[in-house]
């Protein structure tokens, strides 16, 4: 029986902000946006070969895993990471982190996860949580979607451990086992930056970074034709639940981003990124527009001009915008 | 940046939201102030409307299924799959079988041969009892 001092603090995307709060937890105020943007988090993917709940997969994000693998190696975090087979093996270990003292993330499934409203359940097994002390046969959790810890039984954890189908979380457990006193950021944010700029625009791969949204908005313009209405209407309301959805802080990660570059201007020192923090602001805020015309249509009020071509061209314009952002962010030093 | 909890058009359009089960945390850019905000919300409207259209579409996919176990033509494991949004290789982990012979259950014919051992494997993978399982209520009601 065991129970830690964690601080719950929402977060708009999950992982950065468990990463954030367990480096909170060992005294260092990192925020959610600096976090994200150390761990390089930013991306844009579209995969039409994967589907996901029947139509093709778009992600804003980069791999699962990634922001807290990236973050902590960079600010000279030494952690444990774990993936088990063993079900039994996997909840003896988080017991043991706990009651040394160690609140643990856990990559889980959400389809099972007792304390999500049901508009939430569905199988996305990406999602990230904190266990921050076990008491009665009860886990105590700290999810940064939910806005107040939750508590979920041994049997339950289990399940949402092990979930099953596409990436798998397989009891995946990490926690910073060492924090080093002093931190220095600047060089782990000039890494992330260059990282990120290199994933948008420095992949010779169409369907990643900005040639993936150009591609996006190349195959929505045929949609309507290739489809038909209802199911044109249903990969575009996928892509907009993959933008705005539990967990994107909005539009995409691109608010969250904005928010990072606006904060590493100050840390770093250099002026010149508060304008790009600006620009992406506006690039964001193009994003929102997209979404909201979008449902727009997704919901049949479309007016005629604002049909797929419209919503296309939105997309071409944010592309744009993207590529020239991440040029100059890529000259980073 | 503390999060505010200040109404903006976001939340105050004509229609009533329909999901107020739980508030996140956003980010937003507000373009006349050049600065970046954070609050406490539910979703928009405009995002309630499309996550909702994702369980529209869930719901009309099981009401097709629901009718095509009724004539016989797939198994009820087919609906309760569905229900719990799940594909062939999903419920093969989810209940230990390959996916052969999860594909083969799909099948009334070999559905209703099972032993009392498979349907209590599925049932709890799936969460649902045998009896509901083996005999759905809405095929009740048809008789």
């Amino acid at each position: 029986m065991s129970k830690l001092e964690f601080d719950h603090r929402q977060a708009g995307h999950c992982e950065s902000g468990v990463t954030s709060n367990l480096l909170n937890y060992h005294g260092h105020q990192i925020s959610e946006p600096v976090v994200f943007g150390i761990g390089a988090g930013l991306f844009f993917s579209y995969l039409p070969f994967l589907k996901m709940q029947h139509a093709p997969m778009t992600s804003f994000r980069v791999w699962p895993g990634q922001v807290y693998d990236r973050a902590s190696k960079k600010l000279g975090v030494v952690s444990k990471i774990q993936r088990f087979k063993n079900e039994k093996s996997s909840m003896d270990a988080l017991d043991n982190a706990l009651d040394s003292g160690f609140p643990v993330g856990l990559q889980v499934g959400t389809f099972h996860l007792p304390f999500f409203p049901p508009e939430y359940r569905m199988h996305y097994n990406m999602h990230n949580m904190v266990v921050y002390g076990h008491e009665n046969g009860h886990y105590l959790i700290s999810d940064t979607v939910i806005e107040k810890p939750a508590r979920i039984t041994y049997e339950d954890l289990v399940r949402v451990r092990f979930a099953k189908g596409p990436f798998a979380p397989q009891g995946r457990m990490y926690y910073p086992l060492s924090v080093p006193k002093e931190i220095d950021l600047k060089p782990a944010i000039i890494a992330g930056i260059r990282k990120t700029s290199y994933n948008m625009v420095g992949i010779p791969f169409p369907l990643v970074g900005v040639n993936g949204i150009r591609y996006l908005s190349r195959q929505m313009r045929k949609w309507q034709q290739k489809y038909g209405d209802q199911k044109a209407s249903y990969y575009l309301g996928q892509v907009l639940r993959m933008e705005e959805e539990i967990g994107t802080a909005g539009a995409g990660f691109r608010f969250i981003y904005g928010a990072f570059l606006n904060e590493a201007a100050d840390i770093i020192n250099q002026p010149w990124l508060k304008e790009i923090s600006l620009e992406m602001g506006e690039n964001a805020n193009r994003w929102r527009d997209f979404s909201y015309l979008g449902s727009r249509n997704c919901k049949k009020r479309a007016k005629p001009e604002e049909s797929y071509d419209f919503l296309a061209d939105i997309l071409l314009d944010c592309a744009k915008k993207e590529e020239i952002i991440f040029k100059k962010l890529s000259k980073i030093r | 940046m503390e999060p505010s909890t200040t109404k903006d058009k976001d939340t105050s359009m004509e229609e009533d939201l329909v999901y107020k089960n739980n508030r996140e945390l956003f980010y937003s850019f507000d373009k006349d102030k050049n600065c970046y905000t954070r609050k406490v919300d539910y979703q928009y409207q405009a995002n309630q409307v499309i996550i909702k259209q994702g369980w529209d579409v869930l719901e009309d996919r099981l009401e097709e299924i629901k009718q095509q176990v009724i004539r016989g033509e797939k198994s009820p494991l087919v609906y309760f799959m569905e229900k719990n949004q799940m594909e062939v290789p999903m419920l093969a982990g989810y209940s230990g079988f390959r996916k052969w012979r999860v594909k083969r259950h799909l099948n009334p014919k070999h559905f209703n041969k099972l032993s009392q051992d498979i349907l209590e494997k599925y049932a709890s993978a799936l969460d649902v009892p045998v009896s509901q399982l083996k005999e759905p209520d809405f095929l009740k009601e048809k008789k």
